[in-house]
């Protein structure tokens, strides 16, 4: 193991650690690019199931550099003491990280995380130009629009109940409030036949104004980042991308700048070792293909 | 002008110093909390976390102690067993043996950072297990305070089985019967397995340690007063499981970890 501590950012009060590449890759492919591996939500930079630090040396294995590190207040990191909001650290950390690394020879950079890693991934990548590749794991938009998370529920509450024997047969037993399953149908049609749009409550945390989910992957997509869309077959971040990408969801399937990867059986934090083990095996492929790809 | 506001900042960001201690697949991750404001004689504590999936969740809570902790003038050194957090190697090659060593390397490391001659040092779960054993064996630690301390292996045993089976359940199928070869994401070598199943200490065999301060903090104070009586302060951690909950759900239980200081500078309440 051949690794370092970090502090950075403008107080280095930013606790990261650094895995460099073991080995080169052929043609020094990749050999600018970084993975940096963003807090999932408040558990520390070794990751859920330290699943980050075993990423991180798998990456290594595959002769890309990693760093995983916590944004300001959560795991080793200590807390800010300006006025910034947890929008704006999202995005302005990782870009201080990016801007220390540059300083040591990266250029090139592949942002990835789980759950809320993923959004801070995603729109990071999105106002910084060095990032080539973003992996989004199990993403869930803003979690303060209620209107989008009741749309995924729903989705997956019907999935879920048109599929399960248990179900149909509580249906056809009698075992189930009639009364509430009709009034609940009733206000489904209602629904679709009204205007279907997602509105977050809160104000757009987007860095493009007024944007959707789609216009701001599109961005992504004009400039060629490639995008890692992977979800764990018993996360409900499934129905999330479903909504979120709509109709367009058909489109982005053919574009080979997007892969799409599920983890069948896992949940929201790949809590089985061997569901992180098929996790590390996924993202390292995708992340080895894209930095082949890199000059 | 931006140095100026960056030094101005400096002030009043926390001094966490991460590091590594020893090389290679030895190599323990650590973090040194430095202390605030110095103090006439300078007290040094090393956090003793718990194990794999209980570690995670309390990290938070651990590492808050760690920087009320500074703000007193006591430096603190949190540390990675091997095996676990960004330390060297994988959870399933190590075990009890080699975890008690790591508790010796973190205390050596500290004192000569420092230059202190006498450490308290803090544990949680197996890890105040673990931290008990090491004491036994020093003569350079001042304090311990047992943070619900694992007694009873079987009993631990049980209590990972059913949450392992739990989680299984949720996820909708039975890969555990007998066997335990995982908990919540984390492989249980055969040797840790037999580690956990001989484990068994008597509260009377945990506070004979060779050190003056000595505390606590457990669920059922009663029980442990009237076995061991005045040698012991007692820190009630009733309803407080945090080992027990999501990351994102625990709480950090303020309360006992302020009795835990005030026992530590010697103002108990």
């Amino acid at each position: 193991m051949n690794e370092q501590t970090l502090s950075m950012g403008p107080t280095n009060s930013c606790v990261g650690i650094f895995t460099p590449a073991k080995q080169r890759r052929q043609n020094n492919a990749g050999s600018k690019v970084a993975v940096l591996l963003l807090n999932s939500g408040l558990i520390h930079h070794a990751g859920p199931g330290r699943v980050y630090t075993r990423l991180a040396r798998a990456l290594s294995d595959h002769g890309l550099s990693a760093v995983r590190f916590d944004l300001s207040g959560i795991g080793d990191s200590a807390a800010r003491q300006d006025n910034l909001s947890i929008y704006q650290i999202a995005t302005q950390e990782p870009i201080e990280v990016m801007d220390y690394l540059q300083k040591r020879g990266y250029h090139q950079f592949i942002l990835a995380g789980i759950c809320s890693g993923a959004y801070c991934s995603f729109k990071t990548a999105i106002k910084d130009q060095r990032v080539i590749a973003t992996a989004l794991i199990n993403y869930q938009d803003d979690t303060s629009n209620n209107e989008l998370a009741s749309q995924a529920w729903s989705k997956r509450y019907w999935t879920d109940s048109l599929f399960r024997l248990g179900a149909w047969k509580n249906l056809l037993t009698g075992k189930v409030d009639y009364q509430r399953l009709f009034s609940t149908l009733g206000l489904a049609a209602k629904k679709s036949t009204s205007e279907r749009t997602v509105e977050s409550m809160e104000p757009s945390h987007s860095p493009l104004q007024n944007a959707s989910f789609t216009d701001e992957m599109d961005v992504l997509l004009e400039r060629n980042c490639n995008v890692l869309l992977l979800v764990s077959g018993l996360d409900i971040s499934q129905q999330f991308l479903n909504v979120l990408l709509g109709e367009k969801l058909k489109t982005y399937q053919k574009n080979p700048l997007i892969d799409f990867k599920v983890v069948d059986g896992a949940d929201h934090l790949f809590t089985n070792v061997a569901h992180q083990n098929q996790f590390m095996a996924y993202f390292c492929e995708w992340a080895a293909e894209v930095a082949e790809t890199q000059k | 002008m931006i140095s100026q506001e960056n030094n101005n900042l400096q002030r009043y960001v926390e001094n966490i110093q991460p590091l590594f201690i020893g090389l290679n697949d030895n190599a323990i991750y650590a973090c040194h909390h430095v202390a605030e404001k110095s103090t006439e004689t300078q007290q040094v504590m090393v956090i003793c976390p718990p194990l794999g999936h209980e570690y995670e969740r309390c990290h938070r809570a651990l590492k808050q102690f760690a920087s009320m902790l500074t703000k007193v003038g006591i430096d603190v050194l949190r540390f990675d067993y091997r095996g676990t957090g960004d330390s060297a190697g994988e959870y399933h090659q190590h075990s009890f043996a080699s975890w008690q060593q790591d508790i010796h390397q973190a205390i050596d490391f500290i004192k000569q950072r420092t230059g202190v001659n006498q450490v308290s040092i803090m544990g949680l779960r197996l890890g105040a297990t673990l931290a008990q054993k090491v004491a036994m064996q020093r003569d350079d630690v001042d304090g311990i305070c047992m943070w619900e301390p694992c007694l009873d292996g079987k009993e631990l045993l049980d209590e990972w089985t059913q949450d392992q089976k739990a989680h299984e359940k949720a996820l909708g199928y039975t890969a555990t019967k007998e066997h335990l070869s995982e908990v919540l994401g984390f492989s249980i070598s055969p040797e840790l397995m037999k580690d956990v199943q001989e484990l068994s200490t008597s509260p009377q065999q945990l506070i004979a340690v060779p050190c003056d301060k000595k505390c606590v903090a457990v669920e059922d104070l009663q029980y442990w007063q009237q076995l061991l009586g005045d040698e012991v302060t007692y820190i009630s951690s009733q309803g407080i499981e945090i080992w027990r909950q999501e990351a994102m759900q625990a709480r950090v239980p303020i309360s006992l970890l302020s009795s835990i200081q005030s026992w530590l500078i010697g103002s108990e309440r």
